[in-house]
């Protein structure tokens, strides 16, 4: 049941519950920053290499659950996180010049890294979607990203690769000095004893020493084809990169701005009536709470005393209305006076 | 509108008299049934309809007073006050007084013991007159400066012009002899008495009545104003609380919604 002294505050103070439940929302209507932005999306098919077990464009490990698609998300969203890339892409994007200072290009990274958005599609397919104030640098940044990443997986492969063969180059050297040596010991063991070679007797120093030489040009044979394999990837390394990160929509040219999301559009202004409405119910709530007068009977329950009754206040007419009422009646009837009769009134009335 | 005004208003005043009656042990009223007149004059309780009232002192009967039966029940001596100044508990007491004595038709003095403000005095045109104090302190006798209007059983006392002090007024028995004299003249004294949180001969002469009358003012007088009152009044019979000046802005429909206590 609501008290009596708080509904009488409530209408006397009508307006204090009104003014903040309307201005709230108004004011956060007002003063919300309406940005046309437009977005750029674009789309790449990401594959997992056959054989390869390390399925991402820079070979990052992947487990079984792990989609191709979610991976290359992965990798690209740390590498926005990189300042490196991201003033590869700002340079590419034209967000800065070349030679920019430290702190154009702090803020120009900054900025990519709020409008990029990195999304998985499907298993094999990822997104990327741009924000920016114009449709064309929408979709020059997108652009940028798209290129860079692709650059970065490019050099990252062939770098992979050349590493790769370099580690085989050493090694095959090493087992080609070793096979030379092998080969050395067992030419010197010969010469020292012509009848080593005999095949109708047996040499156990000889036969070791040949043993060795066999087993070093497996070594050797074995590293040549690691060794041309490496070269192969290195070779079509930028084809590999093509197939694992093809790019399937390029970005696009947005012709509309982005539509006002609900939250904007609603929720703000819901959320300020509510606190408009939560601020006025609580002055009120307080006004009630601190009124300690006297307004009707609750407020003496409690009381050693009856409460008898109340008179209410009496309250003249305002003068000024009662004159104004009067001679507006007055005016009415003269105005009606000199109205003249229609034509065939009497008769009518008459009849 | 002003009429329904005075209708309502009337209706409230006659149903908290009927209370009083109740409380104070009057259940059998000794005069006619209430002859209940929708004039507004008698209720003007203050400004200047109430002046209108042709006051004479000391002479003229009143056209409607019934003649004093000693074997009637005995008379009453209410007094109205108030915990602070500006609470109407002058203009409750004129209306009361009013109303006694044209509905009720009952004889009724309204003694202005309001030695402060002498308000009685001022609404009905009488100051500078000799009155209460005076009687006291022994200048004139209580008939020369009873004031009888003509149109209705009710005689005024004012506070008067003697410089005598209010506590020694209050405490002297002589007050408790002038009161009786009146009630054995009048069915009804209503006296106003001082604002009990300003005066300190309040309490005093409340003790002198039959019962008291609280009037509190809507939206001014405290809770606490009021219990600090009551606290002051344990020795004196209250009859209750009458809530002066009200004004709701709240609607009929709201009322009728969530069903608010009157």
């Amino acid at each position: 049941m609501i008290p009596r002294k708080f509904a009488e505050i409530a209408f006397r103070r009508w307006w204090v519950l009104l003014i903040p439940t309307v201005l709230a929302p108004a004011a956060i209507l007002a003063f919300q920053p309406h940005k046309v932005e437009y977005a750029s999306v674009a789309t790449a098919w990401v594959s997992r290499i056959e054989g390869v077990e390390t399925a991402g464009t820079f070979g990052q490990p992947t487990d079984s659950q792990t989609t191709p698609a979610s991976a290359q998300v992965q990798v690209l969203g740390d590498l926005l996180q990189t300042a490196a890339f991201r003033d590869e892409v700002a340079l590419s994007a034209g967000l800065v010049i070349e030679g920019a200072d430290q702190r154009a290009r702090e803020q120009a990274g900054e900025l990519i890294v709020k409008r990029v958005q990195v999304f998985e599609v499907g298993p094999n397919l990822m997104g990327v979607r741009v924000v920016a104030p114009s449709a064309e640098g929408a979709q020059a940044l997108g652009a940028a990203v798209i290129t860079r990443f692709q650059a970065r997986a490019l050099a990252e492969g062939a770098r992979e690769a050349q590493t790769v063969v370099g580690y085989f180059e050493k090694q095959l050297a090493l087992g080609q000095d070793d096979l030379a040596k092998a080969q050395a010991e067992a030419a010197a063991y010969i010469k020292a004893h012509p009848t080593a070679a005999d095949k109708t007797k047996v040499d156990v120093d000889y036969q070791s020493l040949q043993g060795k030489v066999d087993s070093q040009t497996k070594v050797v044979d074995r590293l040549l084809e690691n060794l041309q394999d490496a070269r192969l990837n290195a070779a079509s390394a930028s084809n590999t990169a093509s197939a694992t990160f093809n790019v399937q929509d390029q970005p696009s040219l947005p012709l509309l701005p982005i539509a006002a999301s609900r939250t904007e559009k609603y929720g703000y202004p819901l959320a300020g009536l509510v606190m408009g409405f939560s601020i006025a119910a609580a002055y009120l709530y307080a006004a009630y709470r601190l009124d300690h007068t006297i307004r009707s009977r609750e407020d003496v329950a409690g009381l050693p005393v009856t409460f008898l009754g109340a008179v209410p206040e009496l309250k003249p007419r305002r003068r000024l209305l009662v004159i104004g009422r009067r001679g507006g009646r007055n005016f009415a009837r003269r105005v009606a006076v000199s109205i003249p009769p229609a034509p065939g009134a009497a008769e009518g009335e008459a009849a | 509108m002003i009429r329904d005004r005075f209708r309502r208003e009337r209706e409230d005043l006659l149903e908290a008299i009927r209370e009083i009656q109740l409380l104070s042990g009057l259940t059998d009223l000794r005069w006619s049934e209430p002859h209940v007149s929708h004039e507004p004059l008698s209720l003007a309780a203050k400004g200047p309809g109430l002046r209108g009232f042709k006051a004479m002192r000391g002479s003229g009967q009143p056209r409607t007073a019934p003649p004093r039966d000693p074997s009637t029940p005995r008379s009453v001596a209410i007094g109205v006050t108030s915990p602070g100044f500006g609470d109407g508990k002058t203009t409750v007491a004129i209306a009361l007084a009013s109303c006694l004595a044209q509905d009720f038709a009952a004889q009724v003095t309204l003694v202005d013991a309001d030695f402060h403000t002498a308000s009685v005095s001022r609404e009905y045109g009488l100051e500078g007159r000799k009155g209460l104090a005076d009687v006291l302190d022994g200048d004139v006798s209580l008939p020369a400066v009873t004031h009888r209007f003509l149109r209705a059983p009710l005689s005024v006392v004012t506070a008067g012009t003697a410089a005598s002090s209010p506590a020694r007024i209050a405490r002297s028995e002589r007050l408790v002899e002038l009161i009786d004299a009146m009630k054995a003249t009048s069915g009804f004294v209503v006296m106003d008495l001082p604002a009990t949180l300003k005066s300190m001969t309040a309490p005093v002469l409340a003790q002198r009545c039959d019962g008291v009358l609280i009037v509190v003012r809507d939206g001014k007088t405290t809770r606490r104003e009021l219990e600090r009152t009551l606290e002051l009044y344990k020795d004196a019979n209250v009859l209750g609380v009458v809530l002066n000046r009200r004004t709701s802005r709240i609607p009929g429909w709201a009322e009728r919604l969530f069903e608010l206590a009157s």
